[in-house]
C-alpha cells in the first residue's frame, strides 16, 4: 500500500465560533459545526488503528482524493466520532472505494443516493451502534457521528460537494448520516454477515447505496404472508431506480414483523422469493415514454400487454434483507441506485486482513 | 478510459455539467479531454429540439476530436 500526502496544519483563531467560521466558509463541513480537529485529537484518533497515518485507504472520486488514515482521522474528530470508532470508519472508506460500489456515479449523480452503512457482529455492540428503537433515526452517538464522518470524507477527500461534485438533484436527510447495526439478537435467522460466509464473531461492515428509508406500516396482518404482501406493494412503486435498473434493494424488516413472518415458516430465502414474485407494478400504469425504449428493455413483458408487469430485482437473492428497530408494526425498505451500484462487505479488520474480535485490539498501548 | 486507449473521444455533455466534467477529467489526468457542449437541458425536450442540438453538436465534437482539445 503506497503512502498518500500529510494532512496539512493550519494555525487558526483560538475560539471554536472563529475556527467553525473558518471550515464553512471553506466548504469543509456540512452545514453543521464541527469539532476542531487539532493535532491532539486527531493524535488520540489515531492511537485506534494499526495503520500508519499515511497509508491509503483508496481513493476517492471525483477528485480522485487519496483517503489516508490520517485524513480519515481528521474528518473522525470534525464529526464528533468517539476515537474507537475509527477502525469502523476505515472499513467503510474501504468498501465505498471498491468498484463494486461505483464511488464515481454514487458521488456525482443527481440521484439521492446515500451510502447506508450496516454494522454486524461484536463490534457493532461494544461501540453501542444503534440496532433498536428509532436507528435511522437521531439519538445514538455513534450512529450520528459514524455516518457524518463517511460523509465528510466523502465531501472533504473525494470533493462530492454540492452543487460540484455532487450533483444530487434534491438530495436526502440521508445524506448527513446514514448508519445502524443489525438487530441480530431478534433476528428470527442469520444475521446478514453469517448469511455473506462471515463468522458470526466477525464484524463487518456492509455499504449500500440507497435512498433514506421508505416506511412500511402494517398493523392488520397476523400472519406472514399478510405482512409480506403488504412490503411487496410498498416495493413494488414506481419511481425507484430498482424498478427502472433492478440492482439491490434492502428490506429492513422491523423484529415484529420479521417475528411474524419467521413463525409463519418462511425462511429468509422465501421472503426474498416472495418479494420478487410480489414486487411488481403494472405497466399500463406508466407512461408510454417510460415504458417504450426504457423498460422493455430491461425486462421481459411486451409493453402493450395490459396485463405485463414490472419488476424490482432481477433474482431473489439480488435483494438485501437485515432486521432492525425497537417494536412495533413498522418496516422500510432501502431503494438503491439501482444496477449503478452493488453492495459491498468487509471485515473490520487489523493492517494484516486478520479480522479483529474486538474493538480493543486496535487500541495502541 | 477509452482515451487512454488511443481511441479519440470527445464527451457530449451540457453547459449544466462542464464544471463537473472539468474536475473529473483533471482529476483522472486527461485535462484536455475534448468536450462538446450544448445548453442544459437534455430531457424534456420535443423531438425537434432535440435534433436541432444533436445538429448542432456533430460538428462540435468532430471538431474537439480532430483538435484534440477542450471545446
Amino acid at each position: 500500500m503506497s503512502d498518500g500526502p500529510r494532512a496539512r496544519t493550519l494555525q487558526l483563531p483560538a475560539s471554536f465560533q472563529e475556527i467553525n467560521t473558518v471550515f464553512y466558509e471553506r466548504g469543509w463541513t456540512d452545514g453543521l459545526p464541527i469539532v476542531p480537529p487539532t493535532e491532539n485529537a486527531v493524535a488520540e484518533m489515531l492511537a485506534w488503528t494499526d495503520r500508519d497515518p499515511l497509508a491509503i485507504v483508496g481513493v476517492l472520486p471525483p477528485r480522485q482524493g487519496e483517503a489516508t488514515v490520517e485524513k480519515i482521522a481528521v474528518n473522525a474528530v470534525m464529526a464528533g466520532c468517539l476515537p474507537q470508532y475509527l477502525p469502523v470508519i476505515i472499513a467503510a472508506i474501504q468498501a465505498i472505494c471498491d468498484e463494486r460500489f461505483n464511488p464515481d456515479g454514487v458521488q456525482a449523480t443527481t440521484h439521492p443516493v446515500a451510502p447506508l452503512l450496516i454494522v454486524n457482529g461484536p463490534i457493532a455492540r461494544e461501540l453501542s451502534i444503534n440496532s433498536g428503537y428509532n436507528c435511522f433515526g437521531q439519538g445514538t452517538r455513534a450512529n450520528a457521528t459514524i455516518g457524518r464522518a463517511i460523509r465528510l470524507v466523502m465531501m472533504n477527500v473525494g470533493g462530492g460537494l454540492p452543487g460540484s461534485g455532487d450533483r444530487s438533484t434534491q438530495g436526502s436527510p440521508a445524506k448527513y448520516s446514514y448508519c445502524i447495526a443489525e438487530n441480530e439478537a431478534e433476528n428470527p435467522w442469520q444475521p446478514l454477515h453469517v448469511e455473506l460466509g462471515f463468522d458470526a464473531e466477525t464484524s463487518t461492515v456492509t455499504l449500500c447505496g440507497c435512498e433514506g428509508p421508505h416506511n412500511i406500516q402494517d398493523h392488520y396482518s397476523n400472519s406472514g404472508e399478510g405482512i409480506l404482501k403488504t412490503i411487496a406493494g410498498a416495493m413494488g412503486q414506481a419511481g425507484s431506480n430498482n424498478i427502472l435498473g433492478h440492482g439491490h434493494p434492502v428490506l429492513t424488516l422491523g423484529p415484529e414483523h420479521a417475528a411474524t413472518i419467521a413463525r409463519d415458516g418462511f425462511s429468509k430465502a422465501d421472503v426474498k422469493q416472495f418479494v420478487f414474485e410480489h414486487a411488481r407494478y403494472p405497466v399500463s400504469k406508466l407512461g408510454h415514454e417510460f415504458t417504450h425504449g426504457v423498460l422493455d428493455r430491461l425486462n421481459s413483458f411486451t409493453p402493450d400487454d395490459p396485463e405485463a408487469m414490472c419488476r424490482i430485482i432481477e433474482r431473489p437473492e439480488d435483494m438485501l434483507v437485515i432486521v432492525a428497530g425497537g417494536s412495533g408494526k413498522h418496516s422500510s425498505w432501502q431503494p438503491t441506485f439501482g444496477a449503478y451500484t452493488k453492495p459491498v462487505t468487509l471485515p473490520i479488520a487489523r493492517q494484516d486482513g486478520t479480522p479483529a474480535r474486538s474493538i480493543e485490539e486496535f487500541r495502541r498501548r | 478510459m477509452l482515451e487512454k486507449e488511443g481511441v479519440p473521444t470527445a464527451v457530449v455533455g451540457t453547459d449544466e455539467f462542464l464544471s463537473l466534467f472539468k474536475l473529473e477529467s483533471r482529476s483522472r489526468g486527461l485535462p484536455d479531454l475534448p468536450v462538446a457542449i450544448t445548453k442544459h437541458p437534455l430531457g424534456g425536450l420535443r423531438e425537434p429540439e432535440v435534433l436541432a442540438k444533436a445538429e448542432a453538436l456533430v460538428p462540435q465534437a468532430v471538431a474537439a476530436v480532430l483538435r484534440g482539445g477542450a471545446a
